[in-house]
């Protein structure tokens, strides 16, 4: 079930209607949960299943013996390697045995993550146990965070389960107000701009791009493609959890806005980026693997090895693996200038960070390593002429080519980025203050009645949520 | 308490009136600048309600198409697809192209048409000569013999090229006159055109005052557009998560299967079904009758009969020789349509006449597509024109 479509604006609303009409909400919305990914299919639910009944057993176990982690880590990441990448592994060591492909099931990577992280706090007394299985099936399954994050810990999300089946959590109205603002807003993200977006990247990847140009351009829309497609969905997911009174932790803050590496990703997909610091990089960072004199070293492999990971989790390819040590080179790299050199200005960090983001893109983006490095030859190769309206892959942009068009192409290149700063100025405290204080019932009508308004926009173009794929 | 609640009611009431409000100005800042060669805006309803044939274009209704490649479209004062025209040509010749969504060609600007290819060639040869569109979405034969008898007649055409897409006979939508003309048994047993769908609620509500201040606000209003296109397409058409794009056809990919020009054999040389038989007589028959009652020269354009397969040269050149020996026999010209597509730009470059974007090679004419079309239709149409007495 997507959530740009108007199935999941009817569900929500009769969810909504049932758990403010009647009093058991923890019930409520686990049946919803559990019916939002029934219509995934038989397979996805039964293999859901299996997983959440076998964790709820594993948390007792951990909490008596935290070896007994191992097994049910072992359990959780089998199931993710299997389904997601059998035929990636058995390819890379030349083992031809899984000759047929299959589908990923929904979301699997997002609570597997979800899981594991509950597991290890576990045992590492930072959480404690679900005593109550249609506690603990919530906490994975709940519909709004369920297919693509963001990957709750039990510190934030816990209590919350906890406090809606013992009918101790407060609706507060005013969040009803924001959850729309959120849902509005990730809907035009994901409407308005990502999928307008998605014909012209898909067109310049699938051809290849004429000139240097064309892919320089194909590269800047794929990573504005990318940004509104999964920050859209994040915000819906958290929209709506508002509607419930559940508040999910933010997964965006304007990254394209970041002056480094590092900062970009502590404001990227920042649930993921917790979970891989917390769970990989600090387990191997600290290790007591070399002596004091490497420790940079292994700060660094470490680094390298965590982003190649999270590369990896993006997808099954080894263009997602160089993409990911890419990212953890240039963090470490980072980190050391900061350290040695004195920052440059903020203008040419952000600069540079974003060129960087950019240009890796391509390896997100293709299909194939051949095909990334050949693109990138494109890109750097300054051939080619600027890309007009006539060429074929650009085709469903008919500009004018009396050279406005280029202007015209500059220009939308250009007001992508302004939005992304206009972003961070309406997501800021002060306009979050400016809703709270005209909440009502005008103000939800207005978020609710535009937010379906997009919503009934025929699609001309399939467009399924990128992330939704890893 | 009542106060209470009527307030309330007052405010949920103008917060979607602002919601509707505000997302009609964002459609329409869209639709007025280029924005609108990339952000979503409601497709424009080109569609209005036609006695002869169930639908038509709607005279002088502008707006974006934006299914496979976005175009800005304006339907011409006559109600076609096509340029501003009088109805009177003053002598001058003028053909009609009668087709589907192909000639339609909503996916191109309007000069870039095939039917407008035509013309600009034609009359460069003969000044004043005109080619005028009767593409219609979804055209089936019946509505193409009445399109024929009805515009064709209006605009005193000179000269008619019919497309035969061939499938479109074996298919039982032909017969179907719910929604618009069709062909239908008579008291005789034979086929003849019926307009059942004059009948029906959905064509008297849009031939109703009701119906004419519906195709008002869908002029005038974004959100009006969008309720058309989402009644259209189903209100949980993304349920499959399939794109709910308008039901139209698109080329097919190519293949040669060794049973593929089988039905069409069977149709054309053996008279089997004979139901399909009995279409393929009625259809050939009322063409003649209009070639024969106007004195003009109707040309039927076969096409959809695979012509890059060696393997089947000669089961389609059985195909062919029956087709043509039929028609011609009711005094109508016969064009080999995919033959001659095949001779202009080769086997491989039929795909590349087709679709947009990351969907090239597949799906309705590109421009490419429509100027090579445009000059078939020229070079038939020029002795049709300008010998015939």
């Amino acid at each position: 079930m997507r959530y740009d479509s108007l199935y999941f604006a009817f569900f929500l609303g009769l969810v909504w209607l049932a758990f403010v009409l009647l009093p058991w909400r923890g019930w409520i919305l686990l049946a919803a949960s559990i019916g939002f990914y029934a219509a995934a299919g038989v397979r996805d639910s039964v293999l859901a299943a299996i997983i959440v009944l076998s964790n709820y057993g594993f948390q007792f176990l951990i909490e008596r013996d935290r070896r007994w982690l191992y097994p049910a880590l072992l359990l959780d990441f089998g199931c993710l390697a299997y389904f997601k990448y059998r035929v990636f592994l058995a390819t890379a060591i030349g083992f031809d045995v899984f000759t047929h492909d299959i589908v990923i099931p929904l979301g699997i990577s997002f609570y597997v993550f979800q899981l594991s992280a509950f597991l290890i706090d576990i045992s590492r007394g930072r959480a404690l146990p679900f005593h109550s299985l249609a506690r603990f099936a919530l906490f994975k399954l709940f519909f709004s965070q369920l297919v693509a994050g963001p990957i709750t810990r039990w510190r934030q999300f816990g209590p919350q389960v906890h406090r809606l089946f013992d009918r101790k959590l407060v609706v507060r109205s005013r969040l009803i107000g924001l959850g729309l603002a959120l849902c509005l807003l990730g809907l035009v993200k994901k409407v308005m701009l990502a999928d307008s977006i998605g014909p012209i990247v898909d067109a310049i990847f699938r051809d290849g791009p004429g000139g240097a140009a064309a892919a320089w351009l194909g590269v800047w829309l794929f990573t504005f493609q990318i940004y509104f497609d999964f920050s859209g969905y994040s915000d819906i997911a958290i929209g709506s959890a508002y509607l419930f009174g559940i508040r999910l932790p933010r997964n965006f803050a304007t990254p394209f806005l970041a002056s480094s590496v590092a900062q970009f990703w502590q404001r990227w997909h920042i649930t993921l980026t917790r979970y891989l610091r917390d769970y990989v990089f600090v387990p191997l960072a600290d290790a007591r693997m070399a002596s004091r004199r490497y420790r940079v070293s292994q700060h660094f492999f470490a680094m390298t090895l965590t982003m190649a990971l999270c590369g990896l989790w993006h997808g099954a390819n080894f263009t997602f693996v160089l993409w990911g040590a890419l990212q953890g080179m240039a963090i470490m790299l980072a980190v050391m200038w900061s350290r040695y050199v004195r920052a440059p200005p903020a203008l040419i960090g952000w600069a540079a960070t974003f060129g960087f983001v950019v240009t890796t893109s391509v390896f997100f983006r293709s299909p194939s390593l051949g095909c990334a490095f050949e693109y990138l030859g494109t890109m750097f190769s300054l051939r080619g002429g600027f890309p007009h309206g006539g060429e074929q892959a650009l085709s469903s942009w008919q500009l004018p080519s009396d050279g406005m068009g280029e202007l015209l192409i500059v220009i939308g290149c250009l007001a992508l980025l302004a939005l992304h700063w206009l972003e961070a100025r309406i997501s800021s405290l002060q306009a979050v203050m400016l809703i709270w204080r005209f909440d009502g019932a005008f103000l939800r009508m207005l978020f609710a009645g535009a937010a379906i308004w997009l919503l009934l926009l025929p699609k001309v173009q399939d467009n399924p949520f990128i992330y939704f794929r890893f | 308490m009542w106060r209470k609640i009527g307030l309330g009611a007052a405010k949920l009431l103008a917060g979607i009136v602002a919601a509707t409000a505000a997302v009609d100005l964002l459609f329409v800042v869209i639709s007025g600048t280029p924005l609108r060669w990339v952000l979503p805006v409601p497709p424009v309803a080109l569609y209005g309600p036609d006695p002869d044939t169930g639908y038509r274009h709607r005279a002088n209704v502008s707006g974006l198409w934006l299914t496979e490649h976005r175009s800005l479209i304006t339907i011409s004062n006559l109600g076609l697809r096509d340029r501003n025209r009088n109805v009177d040509h003053d002598g001058a010749l003028r053909a009609v192209v009668i087709g589907d969504s192909f000639i339609e060609a909503l996916q191109v600007d309007g000069s870039e048409t095939a039917v407008a290819v035509a013309e600009q060639i034609l009359s460069r040869d003969r000044p004043g000569t005109e080619v005028v569109n009767l593409g219609l979405a979804g055209a089936r034969p019946a509505v193409e013999v009445a399109r024929l008898q009805s515009e064709g007649r209006r605009l005193s055409a000179n000269a008619a090229v019919v497309m035969l897409y061939v499938d479109n006979l074996l298919s039982p939508t032909t017969t179907d006159d719910s929604e618009f003309t069709g062909y239908r048994r008579d008291g005789s047993g034979e086929y003849r055109l019926s307009y059942g769908f004059r009948g029906s609620s959905g064509y008297r509500f849009r031939t109703s005052v009701a119906g004419r201040i519906y195709y008002w606000l869908l002029d005038h209003s974004q959100v009006a557009r969008i309720i058309n296109a989402r009644k259209n397409s189903g209100v949980l058409a993304d349920w499959s998560d399939a794109a709910a794009a308008p039901a139209q056809r698109t080329q097919p990919s190519w293949s040669c299967a060794s049973n593929l020009l089988d039905d069409q054999l069977a149709l054309w040389r053996d008279g089997t079904p004979s139901e399909a038989h009995a279409l393929a007589t009625a259809f050939i028959r009322d063409l003649a009758a209009i070639r024969q009652s106007r004195d003009i020269p109707i040309i039927v354009a076969a096409w959809n009969i695979e012509a890059r397969c060696p393997s089947l040269a000669a089961k389609r050149s059985a195909l062919i020789e029956a087709m043509r020996a039929r028609i011609e026999r009711a005094g109508l010209q016969f064009l080999d349509l995919d033959q001659r597509i095949v001779e202009k730009v080769g086997p491989a470059g039929v795909a590349k006449l087709h679709g947009f974007g990351a969907s090239f090679g597949t799906g309705h004419l590109n421009v490419e597509g429509n100027r090579v079309y445009g000059e078939i239709f020229a070079d038939v149409l020029r002795p049709a024109l300008f010998t015939h007495p």
